[in-house]
Order: C-alpha cells, then sequence, then structure tokens
C-alpha cells in the first residue's frame, strides 16, 4: 500500500456542477490505487466532493470562466489532496450540534471524515487541503 | 439521478437512484416542495438504490425538515448503505427534535408513519 502506486497528479476543471461527479469517481480510483479500504475510499470522494463542491459555489466569481485545480500526492503515510480555487472562503465552521445551520454541513464532513483539513486564504483564491493517513484506515 | 414519486397509504415515497450531489440537489429540492405545496405532512425517501449524497443532498433534507417541523410533519429515509448512513448520522439528521427516522425498508418506515397518525 502507499506511494509506489500513486504518482503526483494534477486536475484542471472548469467550475460547473455536472464536472462532480466526474472530479468523484477519478478520486474514487486514485484512492483505490492508492491502497485505502472501500470505507476510506468513499469518505475521500466525499471530502473531495465537498471541497470541490464548494469551490464551484463559491470559490469562482466569473463562474464557468474560472477554473478549480485538483492536486493529489501520495506519499508513505498519507494521500493528501489539495483544492484550489480562484474566490475568496467565506464560509465558517459551524457546530456539530448547530441544526439549522444547514448549508455549513460540508465542511463539518470534510473535518468528519478526513485526518487533516486545512483552509488557506488568499487574495487569488482558496484552497483547501485534505488529509487522509494509511494507519487510521479501517 | 433519477427519481419518481409513488404513492403507498397516502404517503409520497420518493425513490431515488444514483448519486445526490449539489449539482442535482436543486432538483430534488423542486419536487419535494411541490410535494410540500400540496400539503405533504409526511415524506419518505427511499434511497436504497442512492449511492452517494453529500451535503448538497443533505442540504435538501434539512430544509425539507425544516418545512415539516411546523406541520408536526416528519420524514423516513429507507437506506441500509453503512457508507450513507454514517454520513446522515454525522449531520444529526436522525433524532427526536427533527422528526426523521432511518428505516431498513418501506415497510418499516409506512408502519412508523401510520403510527403516528393515529397518535397525532
Amino acid at each position: 500500500m502507499g506511494s509506489a502506486h500513486c504518482q503526483p497528479l494534477k486536475l484542471k476543471i472548469a467550475s460547473r456542477g455536472d464536472k462532480l461527479a466526474g472530479v468523484r469517481s477519478h478520486v474514487g480510483e486514485i484512492a483505490e490505487a492508492c491502497g485505502f479500504s472501500k470505507q476510506s475510499v468513499y469518505d475521500i470522494k466525499v471530502a473531495v466532493g465537498e471541497a470541490v463542491a464548494n469551490a464551484v459555489e463559491h470559490g469562482s466569481p466569473k463562474g464557468e470562466i474560472n477554473n478549480i485545480v485538483i492536486d493529489f500526492k501520495c506519499d508513505k503515510t498519507d494521500l493528501t489532496i489539495t483544492v484550489v480555487d480562484e474566490g475568496i472562503f467565506k464560509r465558517t465552521i459551524p457546530g456539530p450540534s448547530d441544526m439549522t445551520n444547514y448549508r455549513g454541513h460540508g465542511i463539518l464532513i470534510m473535518l468528519a471524515l478526513m485526518d487533516k483539513v486545512t483552509i488557506n486564504e488568499s487574495a487569488h483564491g482558496t484552497s483547501v487541503l485534505l488529509a487522509k493517513c494509511y494507519r487510521t484506515d479501517n | 439521478m433519477d427519481m419518481n414519486v409513488e404513492y403507498e397509504k397516502k404517503v409520497p415515497i420518493l425513490q431515488i437512484s444514483g448519486e445526490i450531489d449539489h449539482f442535482v440537489a436543486p432538483k430534488l429540492q423542486r419536487q419535494i416542495d411541490d410535494l410540500i405545496d400540496a400539503d405533504a405532512v409526511k415524506l419518505i425517501f427511499d434511497f436504497t438504490k442512492v449511492d452517494y449524497l453529500d451535503s448538497g443532498g443533505i442540504g435538501v433534507l434539512f430544509n425539507a425538515m425544516q418545512q415539516l417541523l411546523p406541520r408536526e410533519g416528519t420524514m423516513g429515509i429507507v437506506c441500509v448503505e453503512p457508507n450513507l448512513i454514517r454520513i446522515l448520522e454525522l449531520v444529526g439528521l436522525f433524532n427526536k427534535k427533527t422528526n426523521v427516522f432511518l428505516f431498513k425498508d418501506r415497510k418499516e418506515a409506512l408502519a412508523a408513519m401510520e403510527k403516528k397518525i393515529e397518535v397525532g
């Protein structure tokens, strides 16, 4: 399991909702090739799907002209996926019991399913880094 | 995502198959809005053939729940896929406050919801 199967890879897509399913199946294939369990493959697909959906919805001030870059890195300990958009991150992290703030579920889901979630904002865009460790794989 | 609406014992059952994500969620939202506009207070979602659900779909479910609560309505989710159940539990969809419950099949969902008619 691990680095032997996974080459560094970059995916660039137009910021369109109809691209989500394709990205997810791609992510699933990579996570599978990295040797993650079925459950972890699903978790990684959902977490990356959330990040990309966020990027389409909130990180694309010019709409479909904007691009989203999804970067995959795989080393001995983790699979790390970075989703970079061209907008400004506006969401806040909701409390788990905050039922009315259902629009914030995407972040809650990313935090719960991945081992590491880092959100970086800059004037040029937002990047969301998602990492899953092999040792926590079940 | 494909979806159709069937009625059993006057309860609308949304049978959905495929993937429910941010992109297709508005289509599901419109269908639910139509049912609620037509005075539905009980909704059953049959997710037996759903293999992916993200926060776009979850947002639609919470939205439906919030529309039904003031009418003392209730929702049933029919699902057996552990990955989906895990996510739905994670976001806290199933509890007495939301009045949304998980069932393993339609029969179980209908029986529980029928009981609520007698009680309520």
